[in-house]
Formats: C-alpha cells, sequence, structure tokens
C-alpha cells in the first residue's frame, strides 16, 4: 500500500467575511503517493480552497490536515515553508513566472527555498533535464516575454518539480491555454505521474470534464464534500 | 540561481521603480549629509576663526586689573623651561572709546593694546605690517584693526581720538582709591590697518565676532595711564606649554611684579615694612607674609579721618595708623580697642591730656560705592612726641591723589574734602610732616572700624633682624600662588578648542529643520518601494507556494533595499553637496542674523558622510523592512489569486475610524481649538506660542474629521446617482478611506506646520512694556565701556553727571549692574562660552521691580512670592567647600549655549584665584538679559573685589514718549564712559532675529519637504489608477473619453489634495491670526503664500502628470487582461 502525503481529517472551512457559508464542510480526503486525481464542480464549491489547504497556503477552520504524518496545525510558519519546498509542488492558473528571470531561473527558483539546498549544479542540470523532456531544452535561456503561453505553464509545471515533491497540485493550470496546449499540459501531467522514477501523486482543480477525465479518476466536490 | 542573482535581476527588472526608490534614497542622503556637512563647515570656520583670534600664540598669563612688570617677559623668556626661540609678548591690554576726529562717530568698548613688536611675531606673518615696520623702534606709530576701521568706515591717514581710563591702584569703589574718572586721550593718524594675518582679531575672548581694536607702541600707552614698566598680559608663543609658563613665572616673579615694596623704615631703619602701590594687602599676602616674617610682626591700618574733635576743638583730615605693640614702640601692647594714642601735634591743637575723650569722625564704604560719616569715640591712653623716629610718613600707603600733591588743597582721595575745613596750621603740617599719622589706635579696633572687602592691612612691619630681603621675598613666592596674586593663566589653544568643539551644532539644526525634506524623502522611496511590493504581490505569493518564508522573502526584498540605498546613499552625497553651499550661502546672506560675524568655508569629516550613509542606509532599510512586512502578511493563496490587488488589512493602510468616533473627535479638537485659542496668554512667552500652535493643530484635526465624516457619507447608497464624472471621481475617495485621509491628514499637517511654525516668531515690540516681557518693561538697555562709579539714581550721582530727576514730567529710574570680563553667552556667540558673563545686581531693587517672566525657578520658601527674591539668599559652602551663589539666568543661554539646567552649578575663578559656583535657581523666558548670568551684588564684589563700578544698566521709566529724551541726553552726559543705550525690544529683536532666523530656515526647507511630499502624492495617484486600470479600461470600452477619464481622475485626486492644504491653511491662520490683528508685517506673508501656493501648484501639477503617464497605453487591454 501506498504511503498517504497528505491527509483531511473532517476538515471544514468557512471565511470570516461569511462565517455561515461553509465552503467545505467534514471533508475527509488522503492524497497518497503516485495517486492521481481531478477535483471538478462549479465555480465557488471550494476547489481551489481544498488545493491551498492541500498544499498548505491556508489552513482549515475545522479539522486537522496532516502532511507525511505530521499535523500542519504544529507546524510554524518556517516549517509550513519547508514542507512546501520538500514535499509539493504548485501549478497556477496564471503561470507566475518572474519576469526578470530566465526560463531556467524560473524553474531553480525554488531550489533556493529547499531545507537542504541541493548542490547547485546538480540542480541546474536537474531543471534542464526536466525543461529537455517538456520540449523546452532549447529555451533555457529566454524570459518569459519570449515564450508563448503554453511554453510558459510548461515551465511553470517544471519549476513545481524541481525539488522532486511527492504531491503535485494543479489549479486550473489549463485555464489560460488554448485546447491544444491545455491537452499537451494535461498529458504532461499523467505522463510525470506514470514515470517510475517519479511515484509522484497529482491532484488537479479544473472545471473542464474532458480534461479531468484524462487523468482517470475524477472526483466532484459539491456543497464542500465529495459527491 | 542564487539569492543574490535573483535580487539583481529584480533590480534590474524592475528598474524604473527601481529609479524612483534610488531618487527618494538619495535625496535623503544628499538632505543629511548636507545638513551634517553644514555642521562640519561651521566648526570649521569657528575653528578658522579661533586661529585667526590666538594666531600663534599659546598660553598667557593675565593680570587684568593687576599689573606687573615688563621686564617679568624677559625673565621668563630667559627660564629654561621655555624654548629659546620662544616669543613671549608683553602687552599692556585696556578698554576704551574711538572716535574719528573731526566726525563725531564713537566706537565704544574698544580694545586698547600696547605692543611690542613680540606681538606681531606671534601673528600668521610672523613680525609687523609693513606700514609700521620701520617706526617700531620710533615707538610713534598708530593702528587700527579692521573690525575698527570698518565700523567707523576709515582707513589710513585718518585722525582717531582714544579715550580709556587710567587704571586706579585699587578698585574705584574703594575708600580713597582717588578721583574717579581719571579719562586721558590718546590720539593720532592712522598708519595701518591690521588684517587678520598680522593678529589684528586678538582677542581673549571665546567669541567670533572680532573686537574693534587700536594698537599703540607699550610704551606710549604705559606713559598715558600713568604705568611705566607695566603690563597686565604675557603672551606666549603655541611652542611654550602651559606648565613651562606656569613654572617659569612662579619662578621669574617678583615682588614688584605683584606691586609689593619691602622696605626699611624705623629708628635707624630697623624694620622691614611690606606695603603695596595696591594700598591695602590681600589677605593672602598677609598670611604668607606673617608666616614667613614671623614674630614679631605687627601689622598696619592707616585711615583718613575726617575729622579728630575734642569739644569744639577739630582736627580735619589727619592719617591716623591702627597698628599692634610688637615692634613699632608707639602703641603699648594693652592698647584697647577704645583707646587711642595721639601725637604731641594733636594734643596741642586739640587741647588734650591722658584720658580726655576725643570723637574721630571718618568715612566707611556702604553698599557699592557709597560713604557713610561715621563717629567713634576714644579715650586717649597717651601722647607721644612727633619727632621721635618711630613715626614718619611711613605709616601711610601711597593713598592716589593725596601723597603725590604738594599742598592739602591739591588732595584728590576719592573721598569729599572740604577745604573750608583746612587751616593754615594743617597745611604747615602736610609741608612738615606730610602724611604722616596724627594717633594710632589698636589694630583690633583699626580692623573693626576701616576693614573693608579691599583689605583691612595696609602694612606689615617686622624687625629686619629677623630675615634677609631675598629670604623673605623666597618665602613669599613659596608660599603665594599665582591665583593669590591675581593672576590667571590661560591656556588659549585649548579654550579656543572647547569653545569650537562644544560649541552649537549647526550640523543637528540643520538636520532637525530639514526633518519634513528628508521625511518627505523617505516616505516617497517607501510608498515607490511598497508599490512596488504590491505590483509582484503574485510572485510573493508563488515564492510562498514554492516554500520561501516571510523572512526570507523580506530578506530578498532587503537585499535589494541594501543595494539600492547604498547606490542611492552614495549617489546623494553629491546632492549633499549643494545642500551644504547652499545653506552656507543662506547663511552669508538672507539668514546670516543667525550666525554673524562668521565667514563661512565649505569642510567636510568623512566620518560625517559614513554617518549620513549610514544613516540613509539604515532609515531606508527600515522602511521597505515595513513596507514588505505588511506585503508578507498576507496569505500566499491570497497574492497567488489577488495579483495586485492587496486584502486592505494586510497593505498597511491606515484603518479609518468610524463615523461617530470621527464626529466626536472633530468636535472635541473644535472645542479644545478655541478653548486654547481664547485662554489667557503673556505675550512672548512659550505658554502663548503653545497655545496657538495646539489651537492650529486641533483645528486641523477636526478638519481631518470632518473630512472622514464626509467621506463616510460619501460611502453609504445615495438615492440620486452620480451626476457627474467629477462626483463620481469624488465618490472613488472613499474606495480607500484610508489612503484618501492620509493624503488629506499629511498635507494639512505639513502646510499647517509649516504655516503656523511662523507663529513662534518673537517680537520685541508686542508687549514691550510689561514687567513680565522680555524687555522687563524696561525701555532702554545700556552698556558702557569705562565702569560708571555712581549710582545714577542719587542725587549725588545724577549731579554729577548734570543729569535731570525728570525729563518731560517723567521720572526715571536706572537698574545697574555690575559685570565680569566673562565671554557673552547669548546665542549671537556661536562658540561655547568658556567663561560666560556675571552681572550682579541689587536683589532689593530687582526684587521691588520684578521684571521679566520665569519659565522654571527652584522651589524655596524665601522666594515664593518673587523669584528675584532668590538673590537675597545668602551664599552657602557646599560638602566640597566651595562657595555657592544664587544665580539667574536666561533660558535659552542655559538650555542652548551652555546646556545647563535649573540646580545646575557654573564654576568661577574669583579675583583671588579661588574656585566658586553659581547656582541657577531660576531660568528667564526669553529676555535681554540672554547670554548673562545675575547674581547678588554683595555675592560678586566678595568674588571679585578689585573691580568697581557698574557697566550695564536698564532705564526704566514713568512715561516712555520721554525715553528717546532722557536716552539722548544720558548718552551724551555720559559719553566719557563710552555709555551706549538701545531701546529694549530692539536688543531683544536683536536676540530674536537667531530664533526667527532659524525659523525661516524651517519654513523654507519644510517648505520643500512639503513640495517633495507632493511628490508622494503623485505616486499615490499613480497607484490608485494603476488598480482600476481594469475598470477604467471598462469605462473607457463605455464610451468614456481618455480625456474623460482623466478628468475623473484628477478631480477625485485634486479634491483631496485642495481640502489638505484649505484645512492646513485656515488652521494656520487661526494660530496666527492674533499676530495678523497685531503686526501683520512680522509674518513673512511673501515667504509663506509663496510656500503655499507652490504646494498648492506643486500638487496639482504633480497629480496631472502621474495621471496622464498612468492613463497611457491601451486601458482596454487592461481590461482584458483581468
Amino acid at each position: 500500500m501506498s504511503a498517504p502525503i497528505v491527509s483531511l481529517q473532517s476538515v471544514s472551512k468557512w471565511y470570516e467575511s461569511d462565517p455561515d457559508r461553509r465552503v467545505l464542510d467534514g471533508l475527509d480526503l488522503t492524497v497518497t503517493e503516485g495517486e492521481r486525481f481531478a477535483v471538478v464542480g462549479r465555480s465557488g464549491c471550494g476547489k481551489s480552497t481544498l488545493l491551498n489547504l492541500l498544499g498548505t497556503l491556508d489552513t482549515p477552520s475545522e479539522g486537522e490536515v496532516s502532511v507525511a504524518g505530521r499535523s500542519i496545525s504544529d507546524c510554524g510558519e518556517k516549517a509550513l515553508a519547508a514542507i512546501r519546498a520538500r514535499e509539493i509542488g504548485f501549478i497556477f492558473q496564471l503561470h507566475h513566472l518572474l519576469p526578470q528571470s530566465t526560463a531556467l531561473e524560473n524553474v531553480l527558483v525554488p531550489t533556493l527555498a529547499h531545507p537542504d539546498r541541493p548542490n547547485p549544479q546538480e540542480a541546474a542540470e536537474f531543471a534542464r533535464h526536466l525543461l529537455d523532456r517538456v520540449g523546452l531544452g532549447d529555451k533555457c535561456n529566454r524570459r518569459p516575454a519570449q515564450l508563448s503561453g503554453g511554453e510558459r505553464q510548461r515551465v511553470a509545471v517544471v519549476r513545481a518539480l524541481v525539488n522532486r515533491p511527492r504531491l503535485l497540485l494543479a489549479d486550473e493550470p489549463t485555464g489560460a491555454l488554448d485546447e491544444t496546449n491545455a491537452r499537451l499540459l494535461v498529458d504532461l501531467l499523467v505522463e510525470l505521474n506514470e514515470s517510475e522514477d517519479h511515484n509522484l501523486a497529482v491532484v488537479m482543480v479544473t472545471h473542464d470534464l474532458d480534461l479531468a477525465n484524462r487523468l482517470g479518476q475524477v472526483r466532484t466536490l459539491q456543497s464542500g464534500r465529495f459527491a | 540561481m542564487t539569492s543574490i542573482r535573483l535580487i539583481l535581476s529584480s533590480l534590474f527588472h524592475y528598474r524604473a521603480v527601481n529609479l524612483a526608490v534610488l531618487i527618494g534614497v538619495a535625496l535623503t542622503s544628499g538632505i543629511l549629509s548636507g545638513a551634517l556637512v553644514v555642521g562640519d563647515s561651521v566648526k570649521e570656520s569657528l575653528r578658522q576663526n579661533a586661529a585667526s583670534r590666538i594666531s600663534k600664540a599659546g598660553p598667557a598669563l593675565v593680570g587684568g586689573e593687576r599689573f606687573f612688570t615688563e621686564s617679568l617677559a624677559s625673565r621668563v623668556a630667559a627660564h629654561s623651561e621655555v624654548p629659546e626661540s620662544a616669543t613671549i609678548a608683553p602687552l599692556l591690554q585696556l578698554e576704551g572709546t574711538l572716535t574719528v576726529q573731526g566726525k563725531g562717530m564713537r566706537l565704544n568698548r574698544v580694545q586698547i593694546l600696547g605692543v611690542t613688536e613680540a606681538f606681531w611675531n606671534l601673528g600668521d606673518s610672523g613680525g609687523p605690517p609693513e606700514a609700521i615696520s620701520e617706526e617700531m623702534d620710533s615707538g610713534n606709530w598708530f593702528a587700527l584693526n579692521e573690525a575698527a576701521a570698518s565700523r567707523l568706515g576709515i582707513g589710513e591717514g585718518d585722525r582717531v581720538i582714544v579715550r580709556l581710563e587710567k587704571p586706579g591702584a585699587l578698585s574705584r569703589d574703594a575708600p580713597l582709591s582717588g578721583e574717579s574718572e581719571q579719562t586721558v586721550p590718546l590720539s593720532g593718524k592712522i598708519d595701518a590697518v591690521i588684517d587678520s594675518r598680522h593678529f589684528g582679531r586678538y582677542s581673549l575672548k571665546t567669541e567670533q565676532i572680532p573686537p574693534a581694536t587700536v594698537f599703540v607702541p607699550l610704551s606710549k600707552l604705559q606713559l598715558t595711564v600713568d604705568r611705566p614698566g607695566q603690563i597686565n598680559v604675557l603672551l606666549a608663543g603655541q611652542d611654550v606649554s602651559l606648565d613651562a609658563l606656569f613654572t617659569s613665572v612662579d619662578s621669574a616673579w617678583n615682588l614688584a611684579d605683584a606691586e609689593l615694596h619691602l622696605a626699611p623704615v624705623g629708628p635707624e631703619d630697623s624694620l622691614w615694612q611690606l606695603s603695596t602701590a595696591r594700598v591695602f594687602l590681600d589677605d593672602a599676602i598677609v598670611d604668607a607674609a606673617t608666616s614667613v616674617a614671623g614674630d614679631p610682626l605687627d601689622p598696619v591700618l592707616t585711615y583718613l579721618v575726617n575729622a579728630i574733635r575734642q569739644g569744639d576743638a577739630m582736627t580735619p583730615y589727619s592719617m591716623v595708623a591702627a597698628t599692634g605693640g610688637a615692634v613699632n614702640g608707639i602703641v603699648p601692647s594693652d592698647l584697647g580697642p577704645g583707646e587711642i594714642i595721639v601725637t604731641d601735634w594733636l594734643a596741642e591743637d586739640l587741647g588734650l591730656r591722658t584720658g580726655d575723650a576725643v570723637q574721630a569722625e571718618y568715612f566707611v564704604v556702604g553698599s557699592g560705592r557709597k560713604l557713610e560719616e561715621v563717629s567713634t569715640e576714644f579715650t586717649v591712653r597717651g601722647i607721644a612726641p612727633l619727632d621721635q623716629p618711630q613715626i614718619d610718613p611711613s605709616w601711610t600707603p601711597e593713598f592716589p591723589g593725596v601723597l603725590e600733591v604738594d599742598s592739602m588743597d591739591a588732595w584728590e582721595p576719592g573721598i569729599p574734602i572740604d577745604n573750608d575745613r583746612i587751616r593754615q596750621k594743617d597745611d604747615d603740617y602736610w609741608d612738615d610732616y606730610k602724611a604722616t599719622p596724627k594717633a594710632f589706635i589698636s589694630i583690633e579696633g583699626g580692623k573693626k572700624l576701616w576693614g573693608n572687602r579691599f583689605g583691612d592691612t595696609t602694612s606689615l612691619r617686622f624687625p629686619r633682624e629677623a630675615i634677609e630681603k631675598s629670604d623673605f621675598e623666597a618665602g613669599l613666592k613659596e608660599r603665594l600662588s599665582l591665583g593669590d596674586l591675581g593672576w590667571a593663566l590661560r591656556d588659549l589653544r585649548a579654550e579656543a578648542d572647547a569653545a569650537v568643539s562644544d560649541s552649537f551644532d549647526f550640523g543637528q539644526l540643520f538636520a532637525a529643520m530639514s526633518f519634513f525634506l528628508i521625511v518627505a524623502a523617505l516616505t516617497l522611496a517607501g510608498l515607490v518601494f511598497l508599490f512596488g511590493i504590491e505590483q509582484r504581490a503574485s510572485q510573493i505569493g508563488l515564492l510562498m507556494s514554492v516554500g520561501f518564508n516571510a523572512s526570507r522573502i523580506r530578506r530578498l526584498f532587503l537585499g535589494e533595499a541594501l543595494l539600492l540605498s547604498l547606490v542611492g546613499s552614495l549617489a546623494g552625497l553629491l546632492g549633499g553637496w549643494v545642500y551644504t553651499r547652499l545653506a552656507l550661502l543662506g547663511m552669508s546672506g538672507a539668514w546670516q542674523a543667525a550666525a554673524s560675524g562668521i565667514e563661512f568655508v565649505y569642510h567636510l569629516r568623512p566620518a560625517t558622510l559614513a554617518i549620513a550613509v549610514i544613516t540613509t542606509m539604515v532609515l531606508s532599510l527600515a522602511v521597505v523592512w515595513f513596507a514588505s512586512r505588511a506585503v508578507t502578511r498576507v496569505q500566499p493563496s491570497r497574492l497567488i489569486s489577488g495579483g495586485g490587488e492587496l486584502d486592505r488589512a494586510g497593505s498597511g493602510e491606515l484603518r479609518p475610524l468610524t463615523r461617530t468616533a470621527s464626529f466626536w473627535i472633530g468636535i472635541l479638537s473644535l472645542v479644545g481649538g478655541v478653548a486654547c485659542l481664547f485662554a489667557p496668554k503673556v505675550p512672548g512667552t512659550m505658554a502663548e506660542q503653545g497655545l496657538f500652535f495646539g489651537s492650529g493643530f486641533l483645528f486641523t484635526l477636526a478638519g481631518v474629521c470632518a473630512c472622514a465624516v464626509g467621506l463616510r457619507a460619501l460611502e453609504r447608497p445615495h438615492p440620486q446617482p452620480a451626476s457627474s464624472l467629477g462626483a463620481l471621481g469624488r465618490q472613488n475617495a472613499v474606495r480607500r478611506k484610508g489612503r484618501s485621509l492620509a493624503v488629506i491628514g499629511l498635507m494639512a499637517a505639513g502646510v499647517f506646520m509649516v504655516t503656523a511654525i511662523n507663529s513662534f516668531r518673537l517680537e520685541g515690540e508686542r508687549g514691550a512694556e510689561l514687567r513680565s516681557s522680555g524687555t522687563g518693561g524696561f525701555a532702554f538697555v545700556g552698556e558702557s565701556t569705562l565702569p560708571v562709579y555712581e549710582d545714577l539714581n542719587s542725587d549725588q550721582g545724577r549731579e554729577k553727571y548734570g543729569l535731570p530727576n525728570q525729563v518731560e514730567d517723567s521720572s526715571w529710574e536706572m537698574l545697574q549692574f555690575r559685570a565680569s570680563k566673562g565671554d557673552d553667552a547669548s546665542c549671537l556667540n556661536l562658540n561655547r562660552a568658556q567663561n560666560p558673563r556675571l552681572l550682579a545686581v541689587d536683589p532689593e531693587r530687582i526684587t521691588a521691580l520684578n521684571p521679566f517672566s520665569f519659565s522654571q525657578v527652584e522651589k524655596s520658601e524665601a522666594a515664593l512670592s518673587n523669584p528675584w527674591q532668590w538673590l537675597g539668599q545668602p551664599a552657602k559652602v557646599n560638602e566640597d567647600g566651595l562657595t555657592i551663589v544664587p544665580g539667574i539666568i536666561d533660558m535659552n543661554t542655559a538650555t542652548y549655549a551652555l546646556q545647563k539646567g535649573l540646580g545646575d552649578v557654573i564654576e568661577y575663578e574669583s579675583t583671588s584665584g579661588e574656585r566658586f559656583g553659581v547656582r541657577l535657581v531660576g531660568m528667564l523666558q526669553t529676555s535681554i538679559l540672554q547670554g548673562n548670568i545675575v547674581i547678588p551684588e554683595s555675592a560678586f564684589i566678595e568674588q571679585f573685589p578689585s573691580s568697581g563700578g557698574y557697566q550695564y544698566f536698564l532705564l526704566d521709566l514713568e512715561n516712555p514718549d520721554a525715553s528717546d529724551a532722557l536716552a539722548g541726553q544720558l548718552t551724551r552726559m555720559l559719553g566719557d564712559r563710552g555709555l551706549e543705550l538701545i531701546p529694549a525690544w530692539q536688543r531683544l529683536n536683536e536676540f530674536n532675529a537667531v530664533q526667527n532666523t532659524y525659523l525661516s530656515i524651517f519654513s523654507t526647507l519644510g517648505g520643500l519637504g512639503l513640495l517633495l511630499g507632493t511628490v508622494g502624492l503623485a505616486v499615490v495617484v499613480s497607484r490608485n489608477v494603476l488598480e482600476r486600470r481594469g475598470q477604467l479600461g471598462l469605462m473607457q470600452a463605455v464610451g468614456f473619453t481618455r480625456r474623460a477619464l482623466s478628468r475623473m481622475v484628477l478631480d477625485e485626486h485634486w479634491f483631496l489634495h485642495v481640502l489638505g492644504v484649505a484645512i492646513g491653511i485656515a488652521a494656520a491662520l487661526i494660530a496666527v491670526l492674533p499676530k495678523l490683528m497685531s503686526r501683520a508685517s512680522d509674518l513673512p506673508l511673501g515667504l509663506l503664500i509663496g510656500i503655499n501656493a507652490a504646494i498648492l501648484v506643486g500638487g496639482l501639477l504633480f497629480c496631472a502628470l502621474a495621471a496622464r503617464a498612468v492613463l497611457r497605453g491601451s486601458l482596454v487591454e487592461a481590461l482584458r487582461s483581468e
């Protein structure tokens, strides 16, 4: 049986601005190594909130979130940052690449945050390898402004992988891409999940059922719970 | 990829924002370094000023009113401790008046220097000025320094007259000191005007304004004042150490230098008599001589008795000697205090026999110089033959005006002489016996009757066989310090260094006055940086999501800021150079009143630049740290999703108060402001300024609160939608209420501060007639070059100078002060006064008038109702044995010039070289007494017994309309004393001019700061527009033109800006209203209108430029990207 990476136990979430509305309501979820699924649902159903909780970018109003068996409520800001650097990679709807840095430099940014400070040369070699794998090997030194939308998002994917995380969280990663590029990106995620050297779990939030289905497993969020 | 690389690439990528930050930092650095270098430059200017004041001189021996022989200079120069090449210059330094012959122009308080060639060697040029170098040997030349020449507008070839007082043998206040006010003229054609290279700025005072000085040959001045071969200053070259001068003087001085005579007297010259040209022997000398001579020894006190009577018979003007019975052979050792030995001449004249009673009438000195005639009865114990060898004129000291004349009619002993009393036989006695005493009393009785503050011994007599003259001299020297002789050794270089290094710090002053500029520049840098960070909010979110923690991200930003601040701070140093140059130019021109009498030089210390750079960097980094701290507190998920639109709580924006709270704070502020405005106040006091300032501040707060209430009202849904784009724009101000109120508040506060600060301007005229004002209610303040010995309120004093008791039906009184020869400690002296001038006054007189207002008074039951009563308190001796006298000082002098507080003790050296302390028991609010410390007259006389007369005057007049007429009369009649009177309000204004100049500097720098602040307003405009580019794009999409949108944006921000400026101006106008109503011309209306107009126009302009810049480009594109 695969080891759990992140687990949510009876997690509820509401916001101070509207405390009566539970965005998530007593949700239980465990993401294990190598697992892959998509989360779908209507706008405002809590998909992104769920992803933020899985990625420790947000804290639950109720319930418990554990990463690698450790409750995040016991963790301070530094420890959470370290967990994110080690265990989790993020892809957002917008690429959020640093405009001042090249593709390679953008990919390497997370290595600066890794608590073990990987060897820079090895990290750069690995980043080149990943960029090569997503077809951007020849564009390592280009800045985001010199890349297409699809290429930028692929750089963002590689950036999420450079620290060899166990969990890849993608929040509407195809939202800013055309259909072809969107499909290519999802295929890339599947490929990464299936490659043996990563054993990577992938959770993708999307409102596009077709793309969700490409991941194989689809979970629908409804009224703060999985349907 | 490294953090450094990330920082560098970010710096380059966001170069536009970073350039703005860099400019802000550079401005800060420029202002700060410029201000601090002003301080360096002023200090260096003072240092150079001090250097020219003392040139190549080092230590000095200063006798003041004590004179020593000119030959002491050569003896000191020959001493082994003094380098052979060293210069020891003898000087005779006096004070007098200088008039231009035929022109009637007069300069008071002129320094008259009798010099030899050695003096010129101590100048930087190393020799006498060319124009008089050939005349050096002839002793026939006359020169002025540049200060004297320029003040009188004269030069070489003009004829001038110097009038100075012959220094007395002893204080003119002393009984039998001779006729007072013996002024002598000294005239000549100016041969040279002495510049600073030739030691023309020489002065012993630590003041930057050079005294007007007349230079004449030493021998000529000595002859003029009847002091042949005497000097009162020895000036040594800088190669002579203070210790070397001390050792050499201590070893080289002799009895003649101390004005002492040791001469054989008595039968067959069997006795030594130690006497002094100063009439009374100092106590220290009596003690030392008594110790050296040992027993037996008789002290002698000989006094002039006005009359000796028995019944109707009277003998006028007789010397009577009081002495002991040890060695004189006249007075029996058991002579009682009420007994007298008379000569047979006197016995015959009065028909006296042993056992008869006689009355002796004589003058004693009351307070000041007031003489009181006292009568004492004696019983005749015995009659001594006048022709015995023990009785001769040697008993009588050299009373000035007595011994040197041929007949009694010519006597000028300094006391009233009734010539009608003098008979032929008295003149005959004078011819035959001169000042031989006619009677003798016991020394105990004599000291009790005639002892006074100048001494109680006129000579000492002891057997010649007991000691050789040389041994006596050596013993005396061993026991006496230089201070005991009334001489002071001064290290002029150390004094100058101390005066400069402790001087008022203009660097700090300019840094403080540039406060607004610095805050504006830093705010600008901070704002730009903050908005830059907000622009990168999503990046921050991303970095957090990939594992960076908040402090790491802040460190990245600080890394960027560190480089920016380093480069900006260094670049700003160039701006600092410009700032300093402009400030020095200002202080030499428009702001001259703040630093008169000094030629400024540009000077910087590398350490100052380092301080400026480091301070700027620390300040900039602190601003950036606070700015980035606000952003990194926001949850990363919000940063990611929100992009640039940050959560309000996290953006560091001010949280506006609720409408109710704003309303009530506004009402309370309004009430408080009105209360402050109408509260009773005394003109010219700190309380008055505080209340004006307080009222203005509260009105500003009320205005801002009113705006807060208004903005809250705009926030509520209105039944009528906005009817115009302008109204829509103003509604936008509600969107970021905190930011809008901050703009209004900052503008209002800044405008108010810069405008209302001018209410601190001081005006001597306002309320000048009030006792509580800075003039003390006095009409005129005066100083005389030569002391006035009389009480000008007495009939005798007025009669002497031909002064009326009334002028234009107005009676008048003069409050007279004795003055020490100290430094000016007022704000007009930029140096730190080393020896602040003491003014001594009769406590009863000043208490009765109770002038000026006190800001602080030490509590005392004795002075509860009137702080001046403190001066009536007796001196005390503290645990260190130091005599402590009470002193009252102007608060500005104490706080800024001397850096002393209430209860502090300032130490002085008395004439006898003993230390005593002046304890500050009261502080006056800004007054004409600035620069001085007022102490009781009795304490002054005790510490400085040899100084006589009054030199500082406050004229009190019943009818102010008569003041000019009286002042003119006083100046004319006391012209020989060099009396100069100026209206008290005018003197106060001279002091006030310094503070007023500081206010002008503050107004200018603060105004510039506010102008810079309006650039910050432009940044806010840019930010507000950038945040809403999507909305604006939508409006363009639905049909609004770019011009219309621009007008909407400007309406919103001009509204805020104008509101802020209007509130500030309104509050300031209320604060200065009382001044506007009294004397509008005293406010720099032109400057204030200029500053406020520049702020108003600048703000409008910068808003327009900012709006134009950010509304460029495709707004629809911005909508699309949203």
